[in-house]
């Protein structure tokens, strides 16, 4: 794979890395519902201290965090000049023919980027410190209540990890087509965007046929090795909360408290 | 991927020459770069450094040159009927010619030419590709390759997942190519007793660096060299040196083909009778 993206994992031994995967999919979920009860510079400031040492201690590199970041960074900006442009509250801060930039205008502009921000480095961080595996483990551990409501939990979490294997397997095949197309003459880069939607033909059509393939031979393969579903089928892995995860409610109470003095 | 930490180099201090109009073989391992070098020869991969000269184009970082040699290389890459995607064979193996912007009238001609090289009938032509046997499928893709009219042709392990009898019949087609159309080939294998048939020269290739090169005959004398890279001594050569334990004065090892020893056990029968 040519970058590092959003979802990647990155392999590593941090204390964020040794929590337990449940730990970190509920604490990451409940912190952006936290976010969104921020409402004061102080209180933004409080949880983007917390999300820097968060970031230390994965060990981490701010570099990869940045890249993460910049897909959105067209979504964080078009949102700013909307907020900037048409909330309206507060004193006048400049006056222009056509539009008028408010005081409220201005910390919202300011509070829904960092509500983004965060949003997003929460999110990485708890990508790349977990494993696929780990993850999908995690969703079916968590949702299991839900199986007597008659929620397929085992066949989701089996469908997420498949589709989560074959990602880099089908990029190699992707390219690999692309070449064999290109060695024929098949140009990708030229011609307006429906020209090149189309040259995308002789490359999508035996990817999907191998996928088909694939998938086929692995319904096979897990069918000659008996797999009948999740029903009283041990895991290999299991998940052990450790008094890591302890701490982890311990600092949600935390910033619980925190959020709540600064709030007032 | 340079400064990464995923950074490696495929193929390091490489320097061969492969004659235009001669049919050689790269051997080697998983891993030691044969498919590199040959999408680097194709021009679909770029070189960070170096050059690589096919005929009048060089190729080099930054180059221009990659399409033009492209259209004068012909590459088959391994499993190539995975990239079968028209409804009729004739329309897929059109694909190369069309995209080279020939008439139509061209395009049915070399249709009609490239079934035959592969040795289908052209009944096939309005078939589905994806009807046809395994075998049937590598041909038409062999077919959609040689439309283009390559002066050269690169094969990546053509055979693998023929039966024995497919394999021949596809090796000796290559080779006819070879000879009749004076197509230039470069096979890739790990097969020794495919290169030992056919290639006139090899390359052992390990770690991204050509160790050994040859003629077949020069190549396989140096059994522990080849041993200590992994790789094998094709089956007819080791036959023979457990007959030279028996026999003397020993066959010569140049001998890559039944036919070949037949023919050479016959005659050395005879002069002995003669006696």
């Amino acid at each position: 794979m040519s970058q590092i993206a959003i979802g990647q994992y990155i392999p590593g031994q941090s204390l964020i890395h040794r929590l337990d995967p449940r730990a970190k999919l509920l604490f990451v979920f409940a912190y952006m519902i936290l976010v969104f009860f921020s409402n004061h510079l102080y209180s933004y400031t409080f949880l983007l201290a917390f999300t820097f040492v968060a970031m230390f201690l994965s060990r981490i590199s701010l570099r990869i965090f940045l890249l993460a970041l910049k897909p959105i960074l067209f979504l964080i900006g078009f949102t700013m000049i909307f907020h900037l442009f048409l909330t309206k509250g507060g004193a006048v801060l400049i006056q222009l023919p056509i539009m008028t930039v408010y005081e409220e205008g201005l910390k919202q502009t300011v509070f829904i980027s960092i509500r983004f921000i965060l949003l997003v480095i929460m999110a990485s961080l708890l990508t790349f410190t977990t494993s696929p595996m780990d993850l999908t483990d995690a969703f079916e551990s968590l949702l299991k209540p839900f199986t007597r409501l008659g929620l397929p939990v085992h066949e989701f979490a089996l469908m997420m990890s498949i589709a989560l294997r074959f990602i880099p397997t089908l990029w190699d095949e992707t390219e690999k087509i692309k070449k064999a197309q290109m060695a024929r003459g098949a140009d990708f880069e030229s011609g307006n965007i429906l020209r090149r939607a189309k040259s995308y033909i002789p490359v999508l059509i035996p990817l999907f046929i191998s996928a088909f393939r694939r998938a086929e031979e692995l319904a096979l393969a897990m069918e000659a090795r008996g797999y009948k579903g999740g029903e009283g089928r041990t895991k290999l892995r299991e998940l052990h909360y450790t008094h890591y995860d302890v701490w982890l409610v311990i600092v949600f109470i935390g910033l619980c408290i925190g959020l709540w003095l600064l709030r007032r | 991927m340079a400064g990464t930490p995923f950074e490696r180099h495929a193929i390091k201090e490489l320097d061969l020459e492969i004659p235009s109009g001669s049919f050689v073989s790269i051997l080697g391992q998983t891993g030691s770069g044969k498919s590199t070098l040959i999408q680097l020869i194709a021009g679909l991969l770029e070189p960070t450094s170096g050059t690589i000269q096919v005929g009048p184009y060089t190729l080099k970082q930054g180059g221009k040159q990659s399409a033009d040699v492209r259209k004068h290389v012909g590459i088959v890459f391994q499993y190539p009927e995975h990239q079968l995607f028209e409804e009729t064979v004739a329309k897929d193996i059109a694909f190369g010619p069309r995209n080279q912007g020939l008439t139509e009238k061209e395009i049915k001609k070399r249709v009609e030419m490239a079934l035959e090289w592969v040795g289908l009938p052209s009944s096939f032509a309005d078939r589905s590709p994806f009807q046809l046997s395994g075998g049937q499928m590598r041909r038409v893709a062999l077919a959609g390759v040689l439309a283009l009219a390559p002066d050269i042709l690169i094969l990546d392990e053509p055979t693998a997942g023929l039966d024995p009898q497919g394999k021949m019949d596809l090796l000796t087609l290559i080779h006819r190519l070879h000879r009749d159309q004076n197509m230039t080939v470069i096979l890739v294998t790990h097969d020794m007793n495919e290169a030992a048939k056919y290639a006139d020269y090899l390359f052992v290739l390990a770690d991204g660096t050509c160790r050994l090169h040859g003629s077949p005959s020069e190549v396989f004398q140096k059994q522990k060299q080849l041993t200590a890279l992994a790789l094998d001594l094709p089956e007819i050569t080791r036959l023979i040196h457990q007959l030279n334990q028996k026999v003397h004065p020993p066959i010569p090892t140049d001998l890559f083909t039944i036919d070949q020893l037949e023919s050479y056990l016959l005659e050395r029968l005879r002069k002995v009778e003669n006696v």
